[in-house]
């Protein structure tokens, strides 16, 4: 038997949550150092899975394949290809941030940083699960851990963000696990991997044996994949399925909303390209002007929503909505057509996804961070009107957190720069009219995130500011390995790319089939 | 002013020498490809002669104008606006570009930005908060026909079941005596209604 290095990954945060809710309640500082200890520990394994990664082939790796429920078919089966390392570096990564930014959390901080353990813990195992049954316990006990931290340590309105986050999401988990059911009755199987293998006439055909009166299997092939595009387009989210997002980000304490649009956001980006568009891929097909005008409206409308809010960590809550909305198009654009000359730009269209992913998740985890601390600094304000003219007072405050703005409009020689300029490159020849409105969304981008800029940091120093102070010693430390990794994977993001292009080319390949 | 101006000139022209036609290394940075530097490259000569002789120009019309006799005091009524007032407003005006900006993508930026504020608060939140309104309606309905229709309808049944049964239980509680009561009583009652019967 081979070494068990994914459950291992899994286990390593659920030991970090235990361990948590051992220490002694009455230190206050000890829990925190525990808890930033153990990410980086976590980070440091998850490196090592990285290294350990044989990026010249782009099968799956690290495989545990167990039988479990032998009478349900249903088998414990871990694997990580590019995708799955990506979103589990980042996860790795953005855990950490997220300790960092809640520092100062008073109420609790065992417990606090024990549920964002298990969130980790649920993280790692929904992006290392082949199998729906054991990916949809991850799935949706991610949510328990979150729920907890926004409604126990959120802002005034965080009992009613958190259950709209809980309903919402539950809502769509619901009708994904109904198109599961229905698949599995038909094939016996609930293994991804077997299901995307099976072709493109798989679906009407399980459609076919499920006979429903009233639906031809076409339409019920449509409605199954309805069910579950539903699940992953509210966790993504998607227009108009985000209307949770917005008041649970500004809600959450912003060491969770770091989390939930570093990390968890991501999830329903990794079940787009995991799940939906290997095995729906003829659905999307058939539906793609609806999905790419869907995701063209993600992209615009949250940008100029983003432009109109006064809430600075609302207008970062739209901003995430606009950032993952480019990898939607681009995964849609992925599938709009099967011409073997456009295959170099479905390359570059997909590792742009995936740098995309990892980039948002670095930029908007480290703006959060540098949100928590413009907070802690402003007693809890956070209105654009609330600040002025800090630069004066705290000149390596707007320099480091003006660079992860920077980062986030896509500046180039910063990690937004490649991410964007791949998907854009890589959609525009796939689907020329829907990249060219979304190009949109880059220019107002840099409106808000330099009027951000202008209204906190320049212009005369705002009466209530007075006493602002800059980072101090450790705040630098902290943040400067995150600011660092952003100018390494702007100027080379071939570290990431060249590890995840064995991946690429395996993906598309099975996408055209 | 200059100084900073300055820099940026410098750091534009460098900047810019990393992306020329002969010589595109960020092109091909992007592109992940080696860059190579192009010994003749078609069409460009034109576009650097004639970009050069506008820029060229441009200096020698400043130098004409402001070059040979520099402006002693701000309060000097500019040269070109004494030679060309039209022009010199025009010039003023940065060709009013700043103006036409405002007047159009600003406000029309502007103005999306609130239509998808509104949008967002309105539509979208309205459709969530509707289901959930739905949803609300239907379990009041739902609350009210369970405890005021089924409820009132089962409890009503069950006390008067209730009643009944206490009353019977009562009378049937298994006493002879109270049977033999009853009995006697009935007795008497038939006999006074016969006696009656036969006087009529």
């Amino acid at each position: 038997m081979s070494f068990p290095a994914l459950t291992i990954l899994s286990l390593l945060p659920v030991g970090a949550a235990v361990l948590m809710l051992l220490l002694p309640r009455a230190n206050a500082t000890l829990p925190r150092v525990t808890a930033g200890t153990l990410s980086l520990l976590i980070l440091a394994y998850t490196l090592l899975l990285w290294l350990r990664f044989d990026s010249t082939c782009g099968t799956f790796q690290f495989e545990e394949r167990h039988a479990w429920i032998t009478a349900l078919h249903v088998e414990y089966r871990l694997a990580i290809d590019g995708i799955s390392l990506v979103m589990l570096l980042l996860t790795a990564i953005v855990i950490p941030i997220g300790i960092a930014a809640s520092w100062r959390t008073e109420r609790r901080p065992s417990l606090y940083f024990a549920l964002i353990f298990l969130l980790q813990a649920t993280m790692f195992g929904t992006f290392t699960a082949l199998n729906f049954f054991h990916w949809f316990i991850f799935w949706e006990l991610s949510l328990i851990p979150a729920f907890f931290l926004i409604r126990l340590w959120g802002g005034k309105r965080a009992g009613r963000a958190a259950t709209q986050f809980l309903v919402y999401t539950m809502v769509g988990s619901v009708t994904m696990l109904l198109s599961f059911l229905a698949i599995y009755v038909a094939t016996g199987s609930f293994d991804f991997t077997e299901l995307a293998g099976r072709g493109a006439g798989f679906l009407p055909a399980v459609a076919a044996n499920l006979g429903w009166p009233y639906l031809t299997p076409g339409h019920l092939a449509l409605l199954i994949f309805a069910g579950t595009f539903l699940g992953f387009a509210v966790k993504v989210p998607l227009i108009p399925f985000h209307t949770w997002l917005p008041a649970t980000y500004t809600e959450a304490p912003s060491g969770v909303t770091a989390i939930l649009t570093g990390a968890m956001s991501k999830m329903g980006v990794y079940g787009f390209l995991r799940i939906l568009l290997p095995i729906f891929a003829p659905q999307i097909r058939q539906l793609i002007t609806p999905l790419l005008w869907l995701s063209v409206a993600t992209i615009v409308l949250s940008v100029f929503a983003a432009f109109a809010q006064k809430d600075i960590k609302r207008i970062f809550a739209y901003s995430s909505i606009n950032h993952l909305g480019y990898c939607l198009l681009a995964g849609f654009a992925l599938v709009r057509t099967s011409n073997p000359a456009l295959l170099p730009e479905q390359y570059a269209a997909l590792s742009g996804i995936l740098l995309q992913l990892l980039s948002h998740a670095l930029t908007a985890a480290t703006i959060f961070w540098f949100i928590s601390l413009l907070e802690f600094r402003a007693n809890g304000d956070r209105f654009l009107s609330d600040f002025g003219g800090l630069r004066r007072l705290a000149p390596v405050f707007a320099g480091l957190m003006g660079i992860a703005l920077f980062s986030s409009l896509g500046l180039p020689g910063l990690n937004g720069f490649p991410a964007e300029f791949l998907i854009f490159k890589g959609t525009f020849p796939l689907v020329p009219w829907a990249t060219s409105i979304s190009v949109l969304g880059l220019l107002i981008t840099a409106v808000f995130i330099l009027g951000v800029i202008q209204q906190v940091f320049t212009g005369p120093l705002h009466a209530n500011r007075a006493n602002f102070f800059d980072l101090t010693g450790a705040e630098r430390c902290a943040l400067a390995p995150a600011i660092t990794l952003m100018f390494i994977l702007g100027i080379y993001p071939q570290l990431v790319l060249s590890a995840l292009n064995r991946t690429v080319i395996a993906y598309m390949h099975q996408l055209r089939f | 002013m200059t100084a900073p101006l300055s820099i940026l000139a410098v750091c534009a022209i460098l900047l810019g020498l990393l992306g020329t036609p002969a010589w595109p290394w960020f092109q091909s940075f992007l592109n992940g490809e080696r860059s190579v530097i192009a010994e003749h490259v078609p069409g460009v000569a034109t576009i650097m002669v004639t970009s050069s002789a506008i820029a060229l120009f441009g200096i020698f019309l400043g130098w004409r104008l402001y070059g040979r006799k520099p402006i002693s005091a701000t309060e000097t009524p500019d040269i070109l606006s004494q030679l060309q007032p039209q022009t010199f407003r025009l010039l003023n005006h940065a060709y009013y570009v700043d103006l036409i900006y405002a007047a159009t993508f600003v406000r029309l930026t502007r103005w999306s930005a609130r239509l998808a504020d509104i949008f967002d608060r309105f539509l979208f939140n309205g459709i969530v908060q509707g289901i959930s309104f739905g949803v609300l309606t239907l379990a009041w309905i739902d609350s009210f026909v369970d405890n005021y229709i089924v409820n009132f309808g089962f409890d009503t049944g069950w006390r008067s079941l209730s009643i009944g049964g206490r009353v019977l239980a009562s009378l049937q509680g298994g006493r002879v005596q109270t049977y033999l009561r009853f009995i006697g009583l009935a007795l008497v009652a038939l006999t006074i209604f016969l006696l009656w019967g036969a006087a009529r």
